[in-house]
């Protein structure tokens, strides 16, 4: 259950931000996570729900957390081309040649707030 | 006293671009407008960003010193604990001083089982916490790597998962998976195996009891990290314990 720890590290870069910015009200977050990421969407948003309910003065309650998955990019070191996947693969999709190189799929960012 | 805030501090009304500014009680002016619009701020950062600038300050510290730095991490009842003794052991043998930070979530028994070895261990409780994090290395980095430390090994707390989010300024990630869990656990949890530069298949003593299929779990864990290298260990026979202990030598002199 480290996704709590995870709702709450993103509500202190957003509170960071909003004391610099005018402590605008955040509609919603945005957030990119990788199939290998180690986050589990539904408890993300639970972790989101139950962190924002008193975080920044109750200003983040109701503040939507928008999840958009990365798929995993490959590229093969047989044929040299690149695809994505949404699972893992053993094979290129292309040639299928073994063991195609794994390009990220462990991001977890923040990308954007949306603010009134 | 302010419909939208409910503050009776002092008001500025902007009018025209319908803002609305007051000071709260802490001080700070406030700033909010009674028209609608919203717009998107762009904020390209890591989520974890905080934990990944202690991280790296770990890791700078580590370097300054001289200590290589392993992140061990499994299930519980993987063979971590056990692993290590024997390790430290074998590079106490070798004229090799290393010392261990051990997460768990209640007790120093772990740590008492490896103090036994003579090595500085130092135990981090971390309670209803499932991992560690950069900033509770960093608080016991100085007190718990001597000066001359080759090798600094963190036994995480036993959890396949969530310890994988946090760097914690280590130079290596090392996965270990015991034959009693079966072949599946790579395709199952991807985020460690994917993270792992090293995966140790430990408990091998048992591999044929449990008619454990040597070449599908290596297969599982090439389909997730093709770059892992991969050894098979025993801690109870000491079975593979040369290659390892030669994989940590020669991972000291790069």
């Amino acid at each position: 259950m480290h996704e709590l720890e995870i709702a709450q590290s993103l509500l202190r870069t957003i509170d960071d931000w909003r004391d610099q910015n005018g402590s605008p009200r955040v509609l919603s977050v945005r957030i990119e996570m990788g199939l290998l990421s180690g986050v589990d969407p539904d408890a993300m948003q639970y972790a989101w729900e139950a962190a924002c309910e008193f975080a920044c003065g109750g200003m983040m309650k109701d503040c939507k957390l928008l999840i958009d998955h990365l798929p995993i990019k490959y590229e093969c070191p047989g044929c040299g081309r690149e695809f994505e996947s949404e699972k893992l693969v053993s094979a290129c999709v292309h040639c299928g040649k073994e063991y195609p190189r794994r390009k990220g799929g462990r991001e977890l960012n923040l990308k954007s707030l949306e603010v009134e | 006293m302010c419909k939208d805030c409910g503050c009776d501090g002092h008001h500025h009304h902007h009018h025209g671009d319908g803002m609305h500014a007051h000071t709260g009680a802490d001080g700070k002016v406030y700033y909010h407008s009674h028209e609608t619009s919203t717009r998107e701020v762009p904020l390209e950062q890591a989520i974890l960003a905080k934990n990944d600038n202690t991280a790296e300050l770990n890791r700078a510290f580590l370097k300054g010193r001289g200590t290589r730095t392993f992140n061990l991490i499994s299930s519980p009842g993987a063979g971590k604990t056990t692993l290590l003794i024997k390790t430290l052991e074998a590079l106490k043998a070798a004229g090799i001083p290393t010392a261990v930070i051990v997460g768990d979530q209640y007790g120093e028994i772990d740590a008492d089982r490896m103090r036994s070895t003579g090595v500085p261990v130092t135990q981090i409780q971390v309670h209803d916490s499932c991992h560690l994090t950069a900033q509770q290395i960093s608080a016991v980095l100085e007190t718990s790597v001597p000066a001359g430390t080759k090798i600094l090994f963190i036994e995480n707390v036993g959890n396949l998962v969530c310890p994988v989010a946090f760097d914690l300024g280590e130079d290596e990630k090392i996965a270990l998976l015991s034959t009693p869990e079966g072949e599946e656990k790579p395709l199952k949890y991807p985020g460690l195996f994917t993270a792992a530069k090293l995966v140790l298949l430990t408990k091998m003593d048992i591999a044929s009891a449990l008619g454990w299929d040597k070449e599908l779990c290596i297969r599982n864990v090439k389909t997730t990290n093709p770059q892992a290298e991969i050894l098979e260990i025993s801690s109870k026979d000491g079975s593979g314990f040369d290659a390892w202990i030669d994989y940590l030598k020669h991972s000291i002199t790069q």
